[in-house]
């Protein structure tokens, strides 16, 4: 049997989450890529935003070495968020782009929600879905980057979500 | 007040018997009448025995049901304009809601009226339907679109008015009641009076207003008017535009099919005479015809009663949530008394988490930006819960609703 949205664990994930606040990416490996993507719901103010700092395994494959979220969100929405963040710190890109509602929801413990607040819980798989999509698209997919990802290209695709500027990183 | 005696009779609402809660243990509070009213056993009747009776299509058809089902939709057209003071019934049109009904007035009056480079005003207390419309129009056809801004209190900036004024605008958006700040806005009839005036052609969105206040349509002296059969006991699904004489002459329309075209063939269309051309297709007929039962139900209990009702519910509603600590009521500055609806914050809690805690409390109310952002953020607010009332609400209703915030209040507090 699924949990209610009313359940003590979804308000103390959102009270108490261990992934929100971007202070966390300070430290760790310096990352060969940031990823960020924001996103909100229309309708009732949810604000999302998250990092990701991608770093490439040993194999070759994109993995997401650290991430983080911050925003505006109802209960709901936060605990979701550092749900989707825990599960896919560590995963590569494609294991974390498969993140989805269903997936959200098992992620919370079997979470039953109606349609009318789906939007609060599928809010950061979107918004991280956004993050690495622009990333694969303007360096993954070509495979090994052929220009100097620290270099800022006028024009490529998803400038605004993919900040390869390390010199100017900033959390 | 609360005595018993109501506007409407709660016992002809069948969903006011419905337990809620988990366990279904809670009695039905709802307060959400503004996002759609709740539907009376009459009105409902009035759909069914339709469908029992006479149910055909309209203006279609030679025989004695079809004849009938024209007649019960052609009735609601010529109550409507009695109704709200439309001296010809061909100025009302049938929609399928104030939402439709403002993008007709922007799609088949302004579209072929509005040049690149026109000046449009909206007012920012209007609803996205009264809003998107004019954007939407601006882009297609390189419009201008000014804002009438608010104070933070929440009203109309009479400043900026008088700045767009002097650029002649030729067409102002207008809100009659905004669906978030619970007052009616002071400034509203000179500046739709001052608008005509100038020249601009005025729409109001009569959304929150028709059904709960006196309306005459002639004497407000704007251009359109929109609004929607449930937000006043009606069904969802059907609305009307009321069209001011000028405007009608001009007025083209904007779905083609069946039931609006006069002719037909392989060199074009001609559009019906009257209100049927910007009427295509099969209507919303048993809709319309139990908005006739809905406009019988108003006209009994009387718009003055009803106005007065809601508006001492949600001066009630006002009072008691402004004296929670944490808890800021938006427009609560404007000495000028809420009508219908409170919208309200508590602290930095997300109004999905408090509409989920009333919830709990069989309390229903509307939590988000209720397609009114430009509202919410002239006050500072991200997003609100908003409380609405209607003549079958009642006093012990609102104060289930202030105990439950103020429980909510408290814990948060502690």
């Amino acid at each position: 049997m699924g949990i209610r949205i009313d359940d003590p664990s979804i308000e103390l994930r959102a009270k108490h989450p261990h992934y929100r606040g971007f202070d966390l990416l300070q430290g760790g490996k310096t990352p060969e890529m940031l990823a960020t993507a924001a996103g909100e719901n229309p309708f009732c103010g949810d604000e999302l935003e998250v990092r990701l700092a991608l770093c490439r395994a040993e194999a070759g494959e994109w993995r997401i070495a650290q991430a983080a979220f911050d925003g505006y969100g109802c209960t709901l929405c936060l605990a979701a968020a550092d749900a989707v963040i825990e599960y896919v710190t560590g995963r590569s890109v494609d294991e974390a782009a498969a993140v989805d509602f269903e997936r959200t929801c098992a992620l919370l413990g079997g979470l039953e929600v109606g349609r009318t607040r789906k939007g609060c819980v599928d809010l950061a798989a979107r918004v991280l879905r956004v993050a690495l999509d622009e990333a694969r698209e303007t360096c993954l997919l070509a495979g090994p980057p052929s220009v100097d990802i620290y270099a800022k290209s006028a024009g490529m695709p998803g400038e605004k979500a993919v900040d390869r500027r390390l010199a100017s990183l900033s959390y | 007040m609360d005595n018993g005696s109501r506007p409407f009779d709660r016992a002809r609402y069948p969903i006011l018997k419905r337990r809620v809660g988990v366990h279904g243990g809670r009695p039905l509070i709802y307060l959400d009448s503004a996002a759609t009213a709740l539907v009376s056993q009459p009105v409902i009747d009035a759909q069914v025995r339709f469908l029992q009776t006479s149910c055909a299509n309209i203006h279609r058809g030679a025989h004695q049901l079809a004849e009938e089902a024209t007649d019960a939709f052609e009735r609601t057209r010529e109550q409507l304009a009695t109704f709200f003071g439309v001296v010809e019934p061909e100025r009302v049109v049938l929609t399928h809601g104030a939402t439709e009904s403002l993008n007709l007035a922007a799609r088949g009056w302004a579209e072929g009226s509005l040049c690149e480079g026109d000046l449009i005003v909206i007012a920012a207390d209007n609803h996205h339907s009264n809003i998107v419309p004019w954007q939407m129009l601006a882009e297609r056809k390189g419009l201008s679109v000014a804002w009438i801004p608010l104070t933070e209190e929440g009203l109309l900036d009479e400043d900026a008015w008088a700045r767009l004024l002097v650029r002649a605008p030729k067409l102002v958006a207008l809100c009659q009641q905004s669906n978030v700040l619970g007052f009616r806005q002071p400034s509203l009839a000179r500046i739709a009076a001052e608008a005509r005036e100038a020249g601009a052609v005025v729409v109001m969105d009569g959304a929150q207003s028709a059904g709960h206040e006196p309306v005459d349509f002639e004497e407000l002296g704007v251009d359109f008017y929109a609004m929607s059969a449930h937000k006043m006991g009606g069904l969802t699904g059907v609305g009307a535009l009321l069209c001011s004489s000028r405007v009608m002459e001009d007025l083209r329309p904007v779905y083609g099919g069946g039931g609006m075209a006069a002719r037909v063939d392989a060199s074009g269309w001609r559009a019906a005479p009257g209100p049927e051309a910007f009427e295509a297709g099969t209507p919303p007929i048993a809709a319309a015809v139990a908005w006739s039962a809905a406009i019988d139900q108003l006209k009994a209990a009387g718009l003055e009663a009803v106005a007065a009702h809601t508006r001492a519910l949600a001066e009630r509603a006002r009072a008691g949530l402004s004296a929670l600590p944490g808890v800021s009521v938006l427009g609560h500055r404007v000495p000028r008394p809420f009508e219908s609806l409170v919208s309200f914050t508590v602290g930095e809690v997300h109004p999905h988490d408090v509409g989920q805690a009333l919830d709990a409390a069989g309390v229903m109310v509307r939590a988000g930006h209720h397609c009114a952002r430009p509202v919410h953020q002239a006050c500072g607010a991200r997003a609100s819960v908003r409380a609405s009332f209607a003549g079958y609400s009642t006093e012990e209703e609102v104060e289930a609703l202030v105990s439950a915030v103020a429980q909510l209040s408290a814990a948060v507090r502690a």
